[in-house]
């Protein structure tokens, strides 16, 4: 039996008129990384702020190693926040900051003050107790921020897009070191970001969010490898989206047919049947292009699809090259080098081997992976 | 079951309402509410007021004498309030202009005055203004005039006290709205045709006048009440409302009545701003952007 | 450019006739003559005369006890207020909001008035009392309105986190909201007192007829004769005024500084 630290049962929560969270059921293990991966008005910061009690759900229940929570204030549950901006004190010293909660407690002055030492090591900063916010850059705030949310020892921490205001170099420097701490506390961590490599670097699993719904949960080689609907699989990894009716099943292969030519996936286990509508993903990064004039052997389970070059760019060590179908859909292909004597206008065919396809959903069920 | 945690932010914030609350209703609608029945009643034999019903007292208003007094009053703030904004207006839009190095200097220079009190400020004037004060001594030093002006006591007097007492809130409005300009626009004005003088009235005025606009508030309004200008520069030459009320609400005691003239007095300023707004808006979108 | 030259001349003759009659009743203030148009020569016997006259003396004892209790009144009263209905949404909220700045909307004999009236409808005795409370009322405004401007700009997420480590909601305001809102409320304290030392109008209405304020002196002296001991006392009031402007000032900078710093990181 897992140890679940964290439920959420059928969260709902509507803004004025709008329905920001639909129906929402997680359970959190503990000791676990998730993140909360999606684009911005998804509600992955609503359900951060309902967890926190910043927020009361409509209707639904937040359960904390069992207990229900969800009107509790949020100076009630052991659940500590890392806010977007930081959220430090401007007018306290780091310190202060830091040993805030404590002091709320009334602890004594001595063991605030070996906590306090102690959460400056645990993120590097030590002896930088007298200085004041204004005067961190950063990352550094970021640190504070977070040495004053895990000096309570909560049950669970959340971070609400902590990285977002730093550069990349710092970024990804950052999220090891953020990793590394949750690996040594032992803390469960819920994260928010809308950087997809972040989520995949970091995480134990995924939640990916759209629409106030959960399109997708699982770890971060599911959700790339193998996406559920369309939406992970663009979110996640820049996939193309092709839509057709099945044509034939034959050894384990679907052959999918579009207005521009045959279409090939593996079958595993859809359950598409001749006839129906069917969607499939395919990274750009595995799309082979050719011109429509060069004769070439094809094998028999490859996709054969008819477009035209729209655009052709270069940008950190990649090709990129776009072709339009006949129905306008853009189809991208990815490729490491300068690559290519193809240009715009040109006649192509875009083909690619079963293996490297995957039928995905076009609405948004979730299933867990 | 959601109640617990909402109520409590509610109850606190509900809690720290309640001076205010007491406050003004107490000691702000309930006078105002108290001077309007006020000027209905009948003022008694002797002293104080009975309960008697009566339009009398706003029917003594509409005697000649008191009608003059509400004209001059309003001749007097509509006066004061041009000269102001034509002294007042070019200053803040200057100040603006400068580096920000003088423009903390001029601030500093404008909040000495500002704040030395109004009586001190009036006193000085009395000094400038009385019969061989320093101004008749000035001008007759000079030639230009043989004999004394006279000014002190007189309805410039008053006027020159009025937009000394004023032209600094005119200042401070006009100043912080050109602060704020994008002298960049005034520019690309320029750049597109424009001569400085249609640059200032079709950019930088237009995107001045919300600073404008408060500043003929900020100078309408006490210009309509300041009586004790009046009665320091204008003696009894210069009767304003102002003058009436309180000459009836301490010297004759007639409280009906005073109640009545500051009702109307009340009724006018508000209706003057009411459609200076409405004007001022039309024309505030007409041509912006 | 000689356009560039007017506009600076423009300010020059402007800012000197403002100075003129405080310059003039500064000068006069040394001079030895009673009458103000003959000069006599350099004295001081005015501001001898005036530590002399117990009169004055009061009235400016209680115009400072005034002006500490109104806008020490007007602060407790307008930052609650302004705490309060920030972040309450019930229905009369904007009226009570209208209402409360009304004073500041008013001309203010008319608030004189409608203060005396009402004060002795409801029979209380004029005096300091009644001083306190019109002039606590008319400081109202200008402390909600400065501390209102202020919290609009707080971000909320400084609350929200001190809830979340752990602090209701009083210890997240004293701990958090008031320090942050604390210029204003300062800034609103030392415009409240400047006004209140400064009023003769409504003051004029609502004292009792033992109670005199600076002002109120100062203006029964100019109407019915002028002593040169005013002139003194003038002076010292334009120093007092011009040592405060210069020491806010150079507060005003240096929060200015650390302000800038909290804004650029």
């Amino acid at each position: 039996m897992e140890d679940i630290i964290l439920q959420l049962d059928h969260i709902k929560k509507s803004f004025d008129d709008t329905q920001v969270l639909n129906n929402i059921d997680l359970s959190i293990k503990r000791g676990e990384f998730i993140t909360l991966l999606g684009s911005s008005g998804c509600g992955k910061t609503t359900t951060l702020r309902i967890i926190a009690g910043l927020e009361t759900p409509d209707s639904g229940r937040v359960l904390l190693e069992g207990k229900d929570v969800t009107t509790e204030a949020p100076n009630k549950r052991n659940v500590n926040t890392v806010f977007q901006n930081y959220a430090l004190f401007p007018h306290m010293s780091v310190e202060s900051n830091i040993g805030y909660s404590l002091r709320l407690k009334r602890a004594g002055k001595a063991e605030i003050k070996k906590a306090v030492t102690n959460a400056l090591e645990t993120v590097q900063l030590s002896g930088f107790e007298k200085r004041m916010p204004n005067e961190l850059s950063g990352g550094q705030r970021q640190r504070v921020a977070i040495a004053r949310a895990i000096v309570n020892n909560p049950k669970v921490l959340l971070l609400d897009e902590p990285l977002g205001a730093l550069d990349l170099q710092l970024r990804r420097q950052l999220q090891i070191e953020l990793k590394r701490l949750q690996k040594r506390l032992g803390i469960t961590f819920v994260y928010i970001t809308h950087d997809q490599e972040e989520a995949l670097n970091m995480s134990d699993r995924i939640v990916v969010m759209h629409n106030g719904g959960f399109e997708q949960i699982g770890t971060p080689t599911q959700i790339y490898d193998n996406p559920k609907t369309s939406y992970v699989a663009k979110f996640v990894g820049s996939a193309n989206i092709l839509t057709g009716f099945v044509q034939t099943i034959e050894n384990n292969i679907i052959y999918i047919e579009t207005a521009d030519g045959i279409a090939t996936a593996l079958h595993r286990n859809s359950h598409l049947k001749i006839g129906q509508k069917a969607t499939l993903a395919i990274r750009s990064e595995q799309v082979n292009l050719r011109l429509e004039a060069q004769e070439t052997a094809k094998l028999p389970t490859e996709t054969f699809i008819s477009g035209t070059v729209a655009e052709k760019s270069f940008s950190a060590g990649m090709s990129r090259i776009s072709v339009t179908l006949s129905d306008g859909t853009e189809f991208i292909s990815s490729r490491h080098g300068i690559d290519s004597n193809l240009v715009p206008d040109d006649k192509v065919v875009i083909s690619w081997l079963p293996e490297d396809s995957i039928i995905v959903a076009a609405e948004a069920p979730y299933e867990e992976a | 079951m959601k109640k617990p945690k909402v109520h409590k932010q509610r109850e606190l914030s509900f809690i720290f309402t309640i001076p205010l609350y007491i406050f003004t209703i107490l000691f702000v609608a309930g006078p105002l509410v108290y001077m309007f029945v006020l000027s209905f009643q009948t003022r008694a034999e002797v002293w104080g007021v009975i309960n008697e019903f009566t339009f009398q007292n706003y029917l003594n208003i509409l005697e000649p004498i008191y009608l003059k007094t509400f004209l001059v009053s309003i001749r007097l703030a509509l006066t004061t309030t041009v000269l102001v904004v034509l002294i007042g207006y070019p200053f803040g839009y200057f100040m603006a202009k400068l580096t920000a190095k003088w423009r903390t200097r001029i601030n500093l220079l404008l909040m000495i005055p500002f704040w030395t009190s109004s009586l001190i400020r009036l006193y000085g004037w009395i000094i400038v203004l009385r019969s061989n004060g320093v101004l008749d001594k000035f001008l007759m030093a000079l030639g230009i005039t043989d004999a004394p002006l006279k000014l002190l006591y007189t309805y410039p007097a008053v006027v020159i006290g009025m937009v000394y007492s004023l032209v600094p809130f005119m200042i401070f409005s006009v100043y912080s709205s050109a602060e704020k300009l994008d002298w960049s626009l005034v520019e690309a004005a320029r750049d597109l045709g424009a001569s400085s003088i249609q640059a200032f009235l079709t950019v930088s005025l237009k995107l001045t006048l919300p600073g404008l606009l408060s500043g003929i508030i900020l100078t309408f309004i006490p210009s309509m009440g300041l009586f004790f200008i009046a009665d320091i520069l204008g003696g009894n030459k210069v009767v304003l409302i102002g003058n009436v009320i309180q000459e009836q609400l301490m010297k004759s005691h007639n409280w009906p009545f005073a109640a009545a003239l500051a009702v109307v007095l009340t009724v006018l300023t508000s209706l003057m701003i009411y459609f200076y707004r409405k004007i001022t808006k039309a024309r505030d979108l007409e041509g912006l952007f | 450019m000689k356009k560039g030259k007017l506009p600076n001349i423009y300010l020059g003759v402007i800012l000197i006739i403002m100075y003129l009659p405080i310059a003039l009743v500064i000068l006069y203030s040394f001079n030895y003559s009673k009458i103000s148009s003959v000069w006599e020569g350099f004295s001081l016997r005015w501001y001898e005369a005036l530590f002399k006259d117990k009169a004055l003396f009061e009235a400016l004892i209680n115009s400072i006890i005034l002006g500490i209790l109104s806008s020490l009144s007007a602060a407790v009263i307008g930052t609650l207020g302004a705490v309060g209905m920030f972040r309450s949404n019930f229905k009369g909220k904007g009226i009570i909001e209208y209402i409360s700045t009304l004073p500041i909307m008013v001309p203010e004999i008319i608030l004189g008035m409608v203060f005396l009236v009402f004060f002795a409808l409801i029979g209380l005795p004029f005096g300091m009392i009644t001083l306190v409370i019109a002039h606590t009322t008319f400081c109202i405004p200008y402390i909600y309105m400065q501390v209102n401007a202020r919290l609009v700009g707080l971000d909320r997420s400084y609350v929200e986190a001190a809830k979340d480590l752990g602090a209701g909601e009083l210890r997240a305001f004293l701990d958090i909201t008031l320090p942050l809102i604390r210029p204003a409320i300062i800034s609103g304290i030392f415009l409240s007192f400047a006004m209140s030392f400064d009023d003769v109008v409504i003051s004029i209405f609502v004292t009792g007829v033992n109670t005199n304020t600076l002002p109120i002196k100062i203006y029964t002296q100019l109407k019915t004769g002028i002593t040169p001991e005013i002139n003194a006392l003038c002076t010292l009031m334009v120093g007092v005024t011009i040592l405060f402007v210069l020491l806010s000032s150079w507060i005003g900078s240096k929060k200015n500084i650390s302000q800038k710093q909290e804004e650029l990181s």
